[in-house]
């Protein structure tokens, strides 16, 4: 340490706290920076059992959000993985896919309250972008199979293996919290 | 006196083992032996044995595998309990105590899909940096086998004691009428042990040290008569005390045939082995010293006057040690007027450093055993970051890019300068600082976390860059912090005011909780780190006027300096919040081991879905 890139002067530094002082005032911004779309109401009649709840990415303010939509499968009961898989390829549609090109579910595995998914390898590799881009897509995951019945936790594997994470903020080595139902 | 604060850091992220991939592995329904990984379309082919047995697995999906992203193997960290080692989860690393007290943290690792529902660990990792064994991979057959270091040989009274860095089990047989005696340690490798021991007693002529084969270390007794050794047969331990009874012993009670001193001395750590040391000029103003030992040393350097002296106990040194203290000797550099290595006595040595003036020096642990001693010429530390350790994360590096700009700028490009200026102001103010990364390469995104966990850190800071897609007007920094965590938030809304002073092309859009963005969850490196922690996303990337400040090297320098001198501003107003360590609240995590899971490769009556 100590030998950095910048020779400058160094800066005067005068604080003007004093001990005990409250933290300056910064006010929040008025909407979330990215909303973080919740699971279908509990209290809400329950969807029909051959739709499906998706996500997509719609401009905002605050910059992008998720939007959710539904589309309907066919079939009467179509299994939860048929359900999830449906959404999942519905997420990589559109001009701005919550999901990188390419990208299906594998499998799906439920173990008590987390549900393990694992996707194809398109995920990691055409997945592009920043830390926005990576919120979105695991936020859209994490949602989607919410709306699974007592899932919880969502832990995201891909091509069967777990990934330190997709776009560098995330970790994906462990289960993820859904999104809180209203 | 030295300036710096020293540094304990141990050195994770992964062994250098070079094993190289493992070869295209075949799907098979077989069910796996015990100790083997079953081949699958998600990875290869994994023994593990420790000599010629197999590490016990609870069940199928803890058995060790192949981590396809760095090919290192990985077992299930209770596996090790057949070694001596204890391990306990804690959070994203896990606690492993060998049996000999030896404590070390590794990271976590979650492993595939079909080993999900509990943690592994590295075991190379582990091994190697306990170093209680040696390992041996053979590609052809993919098996790592690991064996234990025979460490010492000793005789006390009628008691021969042998001590490992594993568990032994040895086999006892006789030739020549009892008077040569073999003792054979099954998995066990003599490493540095000289082939002939100087040991004698009134009973025993001579003891040899030989390999009798790749899996097993021979002791041979020269007794002076015959006699009959005894070995009780009991659970493996790393010190066995085997008896030699002659004529006059009488057997009269338990304690009489284990005498006190033997039993305290099975109590001690086995000695280590000092196996090198040198000394390389960095520059005139720093001088390193690579002390290699067999396991991590605590070690206790001193400073009196102008000698620097460092104490290693419990360790003997190696040839090799020696020949590199003759080297050592005779190393020349501005900060030192000489530099010895010394035994002392038979079981401790001492690093005696002459400095030629004052000096400032960094000790840090190396994987594998070892110690990184570093002299340096001192740093003024004044201000009011005195006596904090705050380590600075530049968010992304190497493969882990982050956004990229429209002109093909990319955020780990951008996060680095702004990160340096940060830390470089951070020392100004007096802080020691830890950077995760100082050039263009990923240190992993949870090890960003284990690295201030490792250090106690007082403060931890990501700095980053943000993207609104294709929202190009959204721009400003934003200060995240934990969950609802009440000093981070203090520390963020500090800094978010400072930058906001200091940072006049950028705007500032406020202070959040990283839960607005993920969850349930935040950031992974806050939700890791054990202490009060932010994340600064410091402009928008997406937005034109964001983006040209970010890349403008006057701004980065004003971003890394508003940052710091909000974490000073924090400091100045809270001097007594963080006088002793703080750490933030951690959630309940269980990363227990559940009972056995079934898979489609193992067990077709509970196949889940395969979607494809």
């Amino acid at each position: 340490m100590g030998l950095f890139l910048f020779n400058r002067p160094k800066p005067r530094y005068v604080s003007p706290y004093v001990p005990g002082a409250t933290p300056p005032s910064v006010a929040e911004p008025s909407q979330q920076p990215i909303q973080a779309t919740p699971t279908p109401p509990q209290n809400a009649p329950p969807a029909k059992a051959n739709t499906v709840t998706y996500y997509q990415v719609v401009d905002s303010p605050d910059g992008p959000v998720l939007h959710p939509a539904t589309r309907e499968l066919t079939g009467e009961k179509p299994t939860d993985e048929a359900r999830l898989a449906a959404a999942v390829v519905a997420m990589t549609e559109g001009a701005t896919p919550a999901l990188p090109k390419g990208t299906t579910l594998l499998r799906l595995k439920i173990e008590g309250t987390t549900a393990l998914l694992d996707f194809s390898k398109e995920l990691k590799e055409n997945f592009s972008g920043g830390d926005k881009a990576e919120q979105l897509a695991i936020n859209a995951l994490t949602a989607t199979a919410g709306q699974l019945a007592h899932i919880e936790t969502v832990q995201i594997f891909i091509d069967g293996a777990a990934v330190e994470t997709l776009g560098g903020s995330q970790s994906l080595l462990r289960p993820l919290k859904v999104p809180q139902k209203n | 006196m030295p300036q710096r604060k020293i540094s304990v850091v141990i050195v994770a992220g992964l062994v250098g083992m070079s094993m190289g991939l493992p070869a295209q592995a075949q799907k098979s329904k077989q069910k796996p032996e015990v100790g083997a990984v079953w081949a699958s379309q998600f990875g290869g082919t994994i023994r593990v044995l420790f000599g010629t047995v197999p590490l016990p697995v609870s069940s199928p999906n803890r058995l060790p595998y192949r981590d396809a992203r760095d090919s290192a193997i990985c077992v299930a960290p209770e596996s090790l309990a057949a070694l001596g080692i204890v391990a306990t989860v804690d959070g994203a690393s896990v606690k492993l105590v060998g049996s000999d007290h030896n404590l070390i943290m590794v990271a976590a690792r979650q492993g595939p899909f079909e080993r999900s529902g509990g943690v592994f660990v590295d075991v190379v990792e582990v091994l190697k940096t306990m170093g209680v064994a040696t390992l041996t991979y053979e590609p052809s057959t993919t098996t790592l086998t690991l064996r234990a270091v025979l460490r010492e040989v000793v005789l006390q009274g009628d008691s021969l004691r042998v001590s490992a860095g594993l568990p032994i089990t040895p086999k006892i047989t006789t030739e020549n009428q009892g008077a040569r005696v073999f003792v054979d340690f099954p998995g066990t490798t003599i490493a540095e042990l000289p082939p002939t021991l100087q040991l004698s007693s009134a009973k025993v002529a001579s003891v040899r040290a030989t390999q009798l084969d790749e899996n097993t270390a021979r002791l041979t007794l020269e007794l002076l008569e015959p006699l009959a050794l005894n070995w009780k047969e009991g659970r493996a331990a790393p010190v066995a005390t085997l008896t030699l009874p002659g004529a006059p012993v009488t057997i009269a009670s338990p304690v009489a045939v284990a005498p006190k001193p033997a039993v305290s001395a099975s109590k001690a750590p086995p000695p280590m082995v000092f196996r090198s040391v040198s000394a390389v000029p960095l520059n005139d103003e720093r001088l390193r010293f690579t002390l290699e030992t067999s396991r991590l040393a605590a070690v206790r350097p001193s400073v009196q006057k102008d000698t620097l002296t460092l104490d290693f106990g419990n360790i003997y040194l190696a040839e090799s040690a020696k020949a590199g203290a003759t080297t050592l000797a005779r190393v020349q550099h501005p900060l030192i007027k000489s530099a010895q290595l010394v035994p002392v006595g038979a079981n401790a040595a001492r690093l005696v450093i002459e400095l030629a003036s004052r000096v400032g020096y960094t000790i840090k642990h190396s994987k594998g055993g070892g110690l990184l001693l570093e002299l340096l010429t001192p740093r003024k530390a004044e201000g009011p970051l005195v006596g904090k350790t705050i380590v600075v994360d530049p968010g992304h590096g190497g493969s882990s890019t982050g956004n990229p700009g429209h002109d093909g700028v990319l955020e780990r490009a951008l996060t680095l300068p702004m990160a340096l200026s940060l830390a470089q102001t951070l020392e100004e103010l007096g802080a020691n600082v830890i950077l995760t990364r100082e050039s263009n390469f990923d240190p992993g995104l949870e090890e960003r976390a284990l690295i201030a966990n490792r250090a106690g850190a007082d403060l931890f800071v990501s700095v980053h860059c943000n993207d609104g897609s294709s929202n190009h007007t959204i721009r400003g920094a934003e200060v995240y912090y934990h969950a609802s965590e009440p000093i981070s938030q203090s520390v963020a809304k500090f800094i978010a005011d400072k930058v906001r002073q200091g940072v006049s092309a950028i705007p500032v859009r406020g202070v959040l909780s990283d839960y607005r963005i993920y969850p349930g969850d935040g950031f992974a490196v806050l939700r890791h780190s054990q202490m009060a922690g932010v994340l600064v996303e410091t402009g928008y990337m997406s937005n034109s006027a964001d983006y040209a400040a970010l890349k403008n090297k006057d701004v980065q320098i004003q971003m890394g300096v508003a940052i710091a001198q909000g974490i000073a501003d924090f400091f100045v107003a809270n001097p007594d919040s963080l006088a002793t360590r703080y750490a933030k609240p951690q959630p309940q995590r269980d990363y227990g081991f559940p009972p056995r899971l079934t898979f489609p490769e193992n067990d077709t009556s509970d196949s889940p879905a395969i979607l494809r």
